[in-house]
């Protein structure tokens, strides 16, 4: 991991920080193997400054601000007490969880290398911490000695571990853990232990790991594309054994998130468009439509096959008496969604949102009558936008086809209306389809239809890819500035310059972010999720 | 000539020999006709005396005045919002319209016409047009009835929500005919169901092409006609003429504009001479209104029950606050009143037939809100300006109460304005 920061959230500075804490890497052989959670967090020394000084600080601050007028001073003030903990947190600290029926255990381990005796490093973390515990029934056991110290709080003391836990029977077993030479790191942890700095979290297969798959299962069908996309989720977590993420908040931040490997109805090889200069939007996933289309049984929820149904009779209707389930057979694994800055921005009729011009890219098998059901499609599309049309100026979208080099466009265009006196509108909305060899390019643009046609493409390893150029946000948003203060003035109730400073705001977070990338591929036997933030250079 | 009103409630009001003209008749006359005014505006329009506070709610603030500049945004948002078909968007651009605007009676009329006028979005659909009529209300609003009732008739929201495009030569539709004398400019009793179906035949041939107001002559039938005792081959400008000129109509909308403004009217000589006074000013809506205000029966008055709008709205602008107007207007469907869609072609309730056992539970959560201030989700704001107990109870509830104490922080301002404004007693103007 290049360098790792980490920032922990303040119960567990308070429960965890203190100069009796050193040296904690093997406080994991001290977790008993059934635990449901194990969190370790390596010392944020560095971090609490190198933070103040990322580029999005700033901005993030500023726009914090807005909501609430006393965040700076808030987070300075937290950021302040992570600064007095730091110097006496030097290293990996743990803490586990168990949930046994209604009951909730927890365990706390660190390395104490400062030979202080139990009573005198309880004094000490309530000195430092400004806690009230308070020993009773000290008893020697094996591997050190333990107390009570409160209600739900227990303290235990070996030769180089100070222990807290929710009871005195649990603090008791990680002393004997640690003491026990021939006690290991369970496998389930090992790659805690192995990784440097950040905050990093397990979930082995237990009541966390369940409830976390059961959120996924989601029965709320109201919305269409929930099923689909927190069902397939659902179905991958139905498979895990366990789950492991990584979180890092420094310059530049990143989350990682690991699974075992899921057992997806999609293995397909994806592809890549290589664009010179980087779009607004670039996803690439790696799934096999068509398999996922015919296994949808296996991963929706119940109660959102009607409105899968539903929508599939609707696409029979788009598509002119087509079967929608034909059509999906028909795919070839991998899509793409593109999106990419307004091309047009002037003329008699501009539009009031400068929307980015859109493309989406799926690869096909050649069928004869592809392009036929796909028109069909379009043609009712069209039909449906014209009559829910509520611009009365407009003319109605008609189709053309042009020919180019990369093939024959199908464009949707409003036409000129010499009788009324009224031009073509300049408008950053001219549908078009596009079939080029094995790929079926539907744009916002027929420039950026063609653009994507001529683009070559590249075989790669199976992975999804999310992307999003900060720079061209950043314009986008500039552009819709107008906008953007309208919103405010509206659903935030600010005043001209509250709203003129928000949207300031808005534009320098997104100016201070270079790049965002969601990546999703295979590494060894894990699957791993990945999201990476990565800020303008100052 | 100024007309002198016989009836005494309609004397002007004189400071010193009537009653008293303090802060609380101020915080009456601004919270019944602008929606009410932040506890330092209050304080300080009550000090300049009752013609300078007449003032102050009558008269247009001049176009060059800075705010008008945020305010003319907020109605292009309206207008975008219409034509992208976003309902809420129309809905919490003018709640915002209403808490911040530089010369809120145009605001006020423009709820009040759109209750009198009810036409709903749930049936119109065309929201361009709906946004169109609103505009009108706030545009046509204070001037002269006539002119208003004309250029209501011809609206195109009007002509969809009863039915006026569907009316033909062959078959007149009667519905916008009977709600035309019916509820916009005579009442029940003063016109016959013949009446009724000679004036549908006046108005048939008004459609729309594009969205717009569109005379087609191929649908209008032009035979002799006879309402309201004229006969001829009258057409739809016809018939709002001899409403302009019939003095029923002008009793009538007087003494709505008086039920709304000031209080019920038991006395049946008053309601003549309020028709004689709307008669006597030119049936213009702003120099009647600002004659009743200044009228001792409007300082005599009873308190009314504040609809939603006027409870919401006045709570924020009492506090010199603003708020977001998706939130506000969250709370307003909750309170019973949902802007561009009231339930019928009557309106909304009156008086008392705001409050259920389900409104109550609104305003009490409305108020709820106010007191968590910043951090709630009306994300109230306002500068931080120390402000004295008494003057915040005064702005708000429009009663003074004693108590000198001195509230230094917004989060204490809100929580004691949430304490008002969840007390029954104060959901009165």
């Amino acid at each position: 991991m290049p360098n790792s920061k980490s920032l922990l959230p303040v119960a567990l500075v308070i429960v965890l920080g203190g100069s009796t804490f050193l040296r904690a890497q093997d406080a994991l052989a001290g977790i008993p193997p059934d635990m449901d959670a194990v969190v370790t967090w390596d010392r944020p020394a560095e971090s609490v400054g190198s933070l103040t000084k990322a580029p999005w600080y700033g901005p993030l601050l500023q726009l914090l601000a807005l909501e609430n007028p006393s965040a700076p001073q808030e987070i300075g003030r937290f950021l302040a007490t992570l600064s007095r903990y730091n110097s006496f947190l030097q290293e990996k600290i743990v803490l586990a969880a168990r949930g046994e029926g209604n009951e909730f255990r927890w365990l706390a381990i660190a390395r104490d290398q400062s030979k202080l005796g139990l009573e005198e490093a309880v004094t000490r973390l309530n000195d430092l911490l400004n806690l009230e515990l308070d020993l009773e029934d000290v008893a020697a056991v094996r591997g050190g000695r333990v107390a009570g110290a409160g209600p739900g709080v227990a303290v235990g003391r070996s030769r180089s571990h100070l222990v807290l836990g929710a009871t005195k029977a649990i603090v008791q077993r990680a002393l004997r853990r640690l003491s026990d030479a021939s006690s290991t790191v369970p496998e389930a942890y090992r790659r805690l232990a192995s990784t440097a700095k950040g905050i990093r979290l397990i979930l082995p297969d237990g009541l966390f790991l369940k409830e976390l798959k059961s959120n996924f299962q989601t029965e709320d069908a109201d919305e269409f594309l929930s099923p689909i996309l927190l069902g397939d989720i659902g179905h991958g977590l139905a498979a895990t054994k366990s789950l492991f993420a990584g979180f890092e908040l420094g310059p530049q931040p990143s989350v990682r998130i690991e699974v075992d490997r899921l057992e997806a109805p999609s293995a397909p090889k994806t592809w890549k468009l290589g664009f010179r200069r980087p779009p607004l939007l670039d996803i690439h996933l790696g799934r096999d439509l068509a398999t996922l289309w015919r296994q949808r049984d296996q991963w929706v929820p119940k109660a959102a096959e009607p409105a899968l149904a539903e929508f599939s009779s609707t696409m029979n209707i788009f598509l002119g008496g087509y079967d929608f389930d034909d059509l999906m057979s028909e795919l070839k694994p991998g899509v793409a969604f593109i999106a990419t800055l307004p091309d047009s921005v002037k003329g008699p009729e501009r539009p009031e949102l400068l929307l980015p011009s859109f493309a989406l890219v799926f690869r096909t098998k050649f069928a004869p009558d592809l392009r036929d059901r796909f028109e069909s499609a379009f043609q009712t599309f069209l039909a449906v936008t014209n009559a829910n049309s509520t611009e009365e100026a407009q003319q109605p979208l008609l189709i053309s086809h042009e020919k180019t080099s990369v093939g024959t466009l199908c464009i949707a265009r409003r036409l000129s209306d010499p009788v009324n006196g009224r031009k073509a509108s300049e408008y950053n909305f001219e549908p078009t389809l596009l079939q080029t060899g094995d790929r079926l390019i539907i744009a916002t643009r027929p420039d950026l239809a063609v653009e994507i046609g001529r683009l070559a493409i590249k075989n790669v390893a199976r992975q999804d890819d999310l992307r999003v150029d900060g720079a061209a946000l950043a314009r986008i948003l500039e552009l819709d500035r107008e906008r953007l203060e309208e919103q405010a003035l509206v659903e935030r109730g600010d005043d001209e310059e509250g709203a003129r400073r928000f949207a300031d705001r808005i534009i320098a977070l997104a100016k201070a972010l270079r790049r965002l990338r969601l990546r999703s591929f295979d590494e060894g036997e894990h699957k791993v999720l990945s999201l990476s933030l990565e800020p303008t250079k100052p | 000539m100024t007309h002198a009103p016989k009836h005494p409630l309609l004397r002007p009001y004189r400071p010193g020999t009537d009653g008293p003209f303090g802060p609380e008749q101020a915080a009456k006359l601004l919270r019944r006709f602008t929606f009410g005014a932040p506890p330092e505006r209050l304080l300080d329009v009550a000090s300049q005396g009752l013609p300078r506070t007449l003032g102050a709610i009558f008269e247009r603030p001049p176009a060059g005045d800075p705010r008008w500049k945020a305010y003319r945004r907020l109605l292009t948002h309206g207008d975008r919002a219409a034509r992208r078909g976003d309902l809420e968007g129309m809905q919490s651009g003018w709640v915002v319209r209403m808490m911040m605007s530089p010369f809120p009676l145009a605001e006020r009329l423009s709820l009040f016409w759109h209750d009198h006028f009810a036409t709903a979005a749930s049936k119109v659909t065309d929201l361009p047009a709906m946004q169109r009529q609103n505009r009108l209300f706030l545009d046509a609003g204070l001037g002269k009835f006539p002119a208003l009732l004309g250029a209501v008739a011809r609206d195109a929201a009007m002509l969809i929500w009863l039915d006026g495009v569907t009316s033909s030569k062959a078959h007149p539709n009667e519905n916008f005919a009977r709600e035309l004398f019916e509820l916009f400019s005579l009442g029940i009793g003063h016109y016959t169901e013949d009446d009724v179906k000679e004036c549908a035949r006046a108005f048939t041939g008004w459609r729309l092409k594009k969205g717009r107001f569109h005379f087609d002559p191929s649908q209008h039938d032009d035979g002799e006609k006879t309402v309201l005792g004229v006969t001829g081959p009258l057409k739809g400008e016809d018939v709002l003429e001899i409403l302009a000129r019939h003095p029923r109509c002008a009793r009538f909308i007087a003494v709505k504009l008086w039920t709304a403004f000031v209080g019920p009217i038991e006395d049946e000589t008053l309601g003549r001479e309020l028709g004689r006074l709307f008669d006597a000013v030119k049936r213009d809506i702003r120099s009647f209104l600002r004659r009743i205000a200044s009228s001792r029966g409007f300082f005599l008055a009873e308190p009314l029950v504040a609809g939603p709008v006027e409870f919401a709205i006045g709570a924020i602008r009492g506090l010199g606050a603003r708020a977001s107007g998706s939130r506000v207007v969250h709370h307003l469907k909750r309170m019973g009143q949902e802007p561009f869609n009231p339930p019928s072609v009557a309106g909304w309730p009156t008086g008392l037939g705001w409050i259920t056992s389900a409104t109550a539970v609104a305003r009490e959560n409305f108020a709820g809100e106010i007191a968590q201030g910043t951090d709630g989700h009306l994300n109230l704001r306002r500068r931080e300006t120390p402000v004295d107990l008494s003057a915040l109870a005064l702005a708000m509830t429009g009663h003074a109460v004693r108590d000198p104490a001195r509230l230094e922080t917004n989060a204490d301002i809100f929580r004691a304005a949430g304490r008002f404004v969840g007390q029954p007693q104060q959901w009165i103007l």
